[in-house]
C-alpha cells in the first residue's frame, strides 16, 4: 500500500535478452509520501544500443525519485499543480538537468562513456486530485478519471523508423523544451498507468484500420478492456490482505507469459499500475 | 511458488511495426536457363519461410520489381498473405540490362512506401532494398548517378542496400554502388534458395531488433561464391 493507493509494479527481461545473456535493461521505482501526500512512480527503458544501460536505467529511477523528493520539499505537488504550464515544464527541466548531473558523475566515478548509460525516463507524481506526467523518450502513459474513462497522457517520441527514441544521454540540452514533455491533469483521477514500450502493444490502442476511410488511424489510447479488469483485481487482492511484495510478485508473472502478447514480447517490459482503494465509481 | 497469477485483461488487436524488403530483379536475357528457374524457386521458398513465423508474417511487406529493357513491378508492396499471384510470375527472361532503371525503381517504390506508411499513421523500420544481378549495366546506364543517389540515401538511413552479384556480374560496378555496411555479395545461382532463406531470416531479425541494437545476421558461406562472412547491420539511432 502507498497511502491509499495500491499500485502494482514490475519489469520482465524480454525474450531477446534472455537469448543473449543480457540483463533486463528496464527499471521502475514507486515512492508514497503520506506526510505531505504524493506518489512518484518512475519507469526508464535502457537503450538497446548502449551497453550500460541497464545501469543508466537505474539511475534514472534511483536519483530521480531522490531528487524530486528534495525539489518537492521547495514546491509542494499541490503548489505545482496548480502553476501555469510554462512553470511545470521549467520545473521538470531544472529536475532533468540535476539528474544528468547525476549521470555525469556516475560516468566519471566509474570510467564509463555517458552515452553508454543511456535510458529513457517516464515520470508520473500524483495524489487523488491529479497527476503530472513528464519524460523524455518512449513508453506510454494514462489515467483513469472519476468517470471511469482512460486516457492518455504522454505522445512518444519518435524518429522516422520504429524504434528510434533520445534519451536523457542525447543531446538535448540546448533546446529541452522540444525534448523533456510534460503534461498536467488537475482534476481528480482514481488511476494511473506508465509503462516502458515493450509493454505498449499489449496495453494500448496503437493503430486501427478505419472501415469508413479506408485508411489506418494512429491512436494512443489505453485498452480499457485490459485495465478496467485488473484494476478491479488490484483492490480485491489489497482487500484480502495481499503485501505489496506479493502482489509485485504476481504482476511480474503476469507481465512475463500472462497473455499471449507479453508472453512473445521480445523487448524488456515494464508496467506500473496504480488505483485507489477507497474509489467506488469503478465498475 | 505457484506461476498462477489472477492478473487478466483482453489485449487490443495492433498492426505490427512494418519492415518493407524491395527485390529488384535481373531478369535480362542472361539469366535463361537454371538461374531464371532457381531464382523462381527461390522467391516460392522466400514466401514459405516469411508465413512460417508470425514475427516476418505480419511485419515484413515485401515488393518485387524486376529489369531487362523494361522495368516492371510484379509485386506491389505487401505482407505475405495478401501478395497477389499476377501474369508476372513466374519471372520470364528478355532483353538487355536496365540495372540502374530498376533500382531507382526501388528506390522510388521505398520512398512512397514509407510516405504511405507515415500517412496511415503505420511504423517501419529501416525498409530493405536488395539487388540480384548476374550481369554489366546496359551502356547507357547512369551508373555514377545511381551510386551517388545510393550514397546520400545511405547518409541519410533512408534504406539499406544489398548488392548480391551472380556469376557473370560486374564486381567493381556493385562495389561503386555498394554501401559499407554491406559489400556486394557474390551468390552463386544454384543456391538461391539459400540465399532467400538467409534473407527471411535476416528480415526477422531486423523486425524484432530494439532501437540501436546491432543485429548479427547469420553466415552466408552456404550460397556465396566466395569470402563474405555474414555482417552486421545497426538500425538507426539518433
Amino acid at each position: 500500500m502507498y497511502g491509499n493507493w495500491v499500485i502494482a509494479k514490475g519489469s520482465s527481461i524480454g525474450g531477446r535478452h534472455i537469448e543473449d545473456n543480457l540483463p533486463c535493461q528496464d527499471s521502475n521505482a514507486v515512492f508514497f509520501n503520506l506526510e505531505m501526500d504524493y506518489g512518484l512512480a518512475i519507469v526508464s527503458d535502457g537503450a538497446g544500443s548502449a551497453s550500460h544501460s541497464d545501469l543508466g536505467s537505474k539511475i534514472v529511477v534511483e536519483k530521480g525519485i531522490e531528487l524530486l523528493n528534495e525539489k518537492f520539499l521547495e514546491t509542494s505537488f499541490q503548489e505545482l499543480i496548480q502553476k501555469e504550464q510554462l512553470e511545470v515544464d521549467t520545473f521538470f527541466i531544472e529536475f532533468y538537468k540535476l539528474l544528468y548531473k547525476k549521470f555525469e558523475e556516475y560516468s566519471l566515478e566509474n570510467d564509463l562513456p555517458i552515452k553508454s548509460l543511456a535510458a529513457t525516463s517516464i515520470i508520473v507524481v500524483f495524489n487523488q486530485s491529479g497527476l503530472i506526467c513528464s519524460h523524455i523518450g518512449d513508453g506510454r502513459a494514462g489515467y483513469q478519471d472519476n468517470e471511469n474513462t482512460w486516457h492518455s497522457v504522454l505522445e512518444p517520441f519518435r524518429g522516422e523508423e520504429a524504434n528510434q527514441t533520445i534519451f536523457i544521454t542525447s543531446d538535448i540540452w540546448e533546446s529541452p523544451n522540444e525534448f523533456i514533455r510534460t503534461t498536467k491533469v488537475n482534476k481528480q483521477i482514481q488511476s494511473f498507468t506508465l509503462m516502458s514500450d515493450g509493454c505498449e502493444s499489449a496495453t494500448f490502442e496503437l493503430n486501427r484500420f478505419n472501415e469508413e476511410t479506408q485508411l489506418y488511424e494512429k491512436l494512443n489510447n489505453p485498452y480499457p478492456k485490459f485495465f478496467n479488469p485488473n484494476v478491479a483485481i488490484l483492490r480485491e487482492l489489497v482487500l484480502s490482505g495481499k503485501s505489496t511484495e506479493e502482489i509485485d510478485d504476481l504482476w511480474l508473472k503476469f507481465l512475463h507469459n500472462g497473455n499471449s502478447k507479453f508472453e512473445s514480447e521480445i523487448d524488456d517490459k515494464t508496467l506500473i499500475l496504480g488505483t485507489l482503494i477507497n474509489n467506488v465509481n469503478n465498475a | 511458488m505457484s506461476n498462477i497469477t489472477p492478473f487478466q485483461g483482453e489485449s487490443p488487436d495492433n498492426f505490427n511495426t512494418r519492415c518493407l524488403c524491395v527485390l529488384v530483379l535481373d531478369t535480362s536475357y542472361s539469366m535463361e536457363g537454371g538461374p531464371i528457374d532457381e531464382l523462381n524457386k527461390g522467391l516460392l521458398g522466400f514466401g514459405d519461410f516469411l508465413k512460417s513465423k508470425n514475427s516476418t508474417r505480419f511485419s515484413v511487406e515485401t515488393s518485387i520489381i524486376s529489369f531487362n529493357s523494361d522495368i516492371e513491378c510484379v509485386q506491389e508492396p505487401a505482407l505475405v498473405d495478401e501478395m497477389q499471384t499476377t501474369n508476372g510470375f513466374p519471372l520470364k527472361v528478355a532483353g538487355t540490362t536496365k540495372l540502374v532503371d530498376g533500382v531507382r525503381a526501388a528506390i522510388k517504390k521505398v520512398e512512397d512506401r514509407k510516405q504511405w506508411y507515415r500517412n496511415n499513421g503505420i511504423a517501419y523500420y529501416r525498409p530493405w532494398i536488395v539487388l540480384i544481378t548476374d550481369g554489366f549495366p546496359d551502356k547507357d546506364q547512369d551508373t555514377e548517378g545511381l551510386a551517388n543517389e545510393i550514397k546520400i540515401a545511405n547518409k541519410g538511413k533512408h534504406f539499406a542496400f544489398l548488392p548480391m552479384g551472380v556469376e557473370g556480374a560486374d564486381p567493381s560496378f556493385l562495389s561503386k554502388i555498394a554501401t559499407p555496411e554491406f559489400p556486394p555479395l557474390p551468390i552463386d545461382w544454384q543456391s538461391f534458395q539459400n540465399v532467400f532463406k538467409w534473407l527471411s531470416n535476416s528480415l526477422d531479425k531486423v523486425s524484432q531488433s530494439a532501437e540501436g541494437e546491432v543485429v548479427q545476421f547469420d553466415a552466408v558461406k552456404d550460397f556465396t561464391r566466395t569470402g563474405w562472412g555474414g555482417g552486421d547491420f545497426t538500425q538507426t539511432t539518433i
